[in-house]
């Protein structure tokens, strides 16, 4: 093998190292991210979040305050790398799937944190917003939640 | 009073990733059938262009020629040694040509290569190259014009045509993954490495223009002697250097039988009398050192 073979074929070890980088380290995060989720979901199952528009019967609340929980997550190469040729055969965008369930669900968490915050557990009206940062050229993916947190006696 | 609705989030039972096929076997299916989609459409467009191109009149290969080398001013650089040597080659080309019944039209124009490889090759707009090194070899006038009745076979069956649309076809295709690797590869084939990515002609465009040759050399001289000389002048084994013609053509054991059995069916003998070659293309400069 001469220096030549390697510069020629460079751009195609450079695609391979960064899928190679965005694989192991994308799934390193996801999964730590899961196991985060998961066990603060656990720690906050004493809030509720629920998205009636009213006060649910039997509860008598005081006071109420808006609660919001946003995050931003990012794709990385591998995902981004797949879902280019998910884009020309048609398909789920797998990758996809598991980013915008985890910016759902930290989402929540970050509003429920909130809520407890303020001394609430019951946020009622709750809804979510998500929005592409950057347009494409960031591979990225924004969702927010809010709610009514209400004081209850 | 009823009692008060019980209000609970539940946990979800699984996470996504867990649930999912493994990206990587995600990413295996999807490769491999990109692959294939490409192979699919590069052999298509490729078929459907090495059809297509012989269709287009002759005059649009010799534009593309005119584009794509300068002749007349390397004609004006050269030595008066380079032009005799041209000329000579020009003159016999034309009195090759004339009795291989080309369409109207089309015209041929030999140049040489001061290049050591044993080689030579027909491309676009009928223009021909003959390497120094397969000069060398040749000792007659009758082996010389077998070779040139050879390529000119290859022009007058639009191969060369052929050749280069299947060559742009497969560009243009890869050109829709890859723009860069696309271009590169409509790159090699109009420009310096022309003949490299058109010695690719099938082995049955071979065996036709072996057949032209034979009757052209039959028509010309009254014998096949010089196509016999041309197979024996070339080289028999592969392996060492300055093979590349070998190598785009059929095996010479091979050859040398089937213009055996073509001759006798004709008719005509594989001996005869044997001119030399014109003094201008006996008078090669010598050899440059080798670069390789």
């Amino acid at each position: 093998m001469n220096t030549g073979f390697w510069l020629e074929t460079l751009n195609l070890w450079i695609l391979l190292a960064l899928l190679v980088l965005g694989y192991g380290v994308g799934r390193l995060l996801e999964r730590r991210h899961y196991q985060s989720i998961r066990a603060r979901e656990q720690a906050l199952r004493h809030v509720l979040a629920l998205n009636t528009r009213y006060v649910p019967e039997g509860v008598v609340a005081t006071g109420a305050q808006l609660v919001s929980g946003g995050v931003v997550i990012s794709s990385d190469y591998f995902k981004t790398f797949v879902a280019g040729f998910r884009a020309f055969f048609g398909g789920r965008f797998r990758g996809y799937e598991t980013l915008l369930e985890r910016a759902r669900r930290e989402a929540l968490l970050r509003l429920k944190e909130a809520a407890q915050a303020q001394g609430s557990t019951l946020v009622i009206g709750v809804r979510f917003e998500s929005t592409t940062i950057a347009g494409s050229s960031t591979h990225s993916v924004e969702v927010l939640a809010f709610g009514t947190a209400l004081k209850t006696a | 009073m009823s009692e008060p609705p019980r209000l609970e989030n539940r946990l979800p039972p699984e996470d996504l990733l867990e649930r999912d096929e493994h990206p990587l076997r995600e990413l295996a299916w999807l490769l491999a059938a990109s692959l294939a989609a490409l192979a699919v459409l590069v052999l298509a467009t490729g078929f459907v262009a090495r059809w297509l191109a012989p269709k287009l009149p002759f005059e649009h290969e010799v534009a593309l020629a005119e584009r794509l080398f300068d002749e007349t001013r390397a004609l004006q650089k050269a030595d008066a040694a380079t032009r005799e040597r041209q000329a000579a080659l020009q003159a016999l080309a034309e009195r090759v040509a004339g009795v291989m019944a080309l369409p109207p039209g089309m015209q041929v124009i030999v140049t040489d290569e001061p290049s050591e490889l044993v080689n030579a090759y027909a491309t676009v707009g009928g223009r021909i190259r003959v390497f120094h090194g397969l000069l060398r070899r040749l000792e007659s006038e009758e082996a010389l014009a077998a070779l040139l009745a050879h390529e000119i076979a290859h022009v007058k069956h639009r191969h060369v045509a052929a050749g280069l649309g299947h060559g742009l076809a497969v560009a243009l295709a890869l050109s829709v993954v890859s723009p860069e690797g696309g271009a590169q590869v409509g790159q090699a084939v109009l420009g310096g490495a022309a003949q490299i990515a058109l010695l690719g002609y099938s082995r049955e465009a071979e065996r036709q223009a072996d057949a032209d040759a034979l009757a052209a050399s039959i028509a010309l001289y009254g014998h096949g002697g010089g196509v016999a000389a041309l197979f024996a002048a070339l080289p028999q084994a592969e392996g060492s250097s300055g093979t590349a013609w070998l190598r785009s053509h059929p095996e010479t054991a091979e050859r040398l039988a089937l213009l055996q059995a073509t001759a006798t069916a004709r008719g005509a003998r594989l001996q005869g009398p044997s001119t030399l070659l014109p003094a201008a293309l006996r008078a090669l400069p010598a050899a440059a050192p080798s670069a390789r």
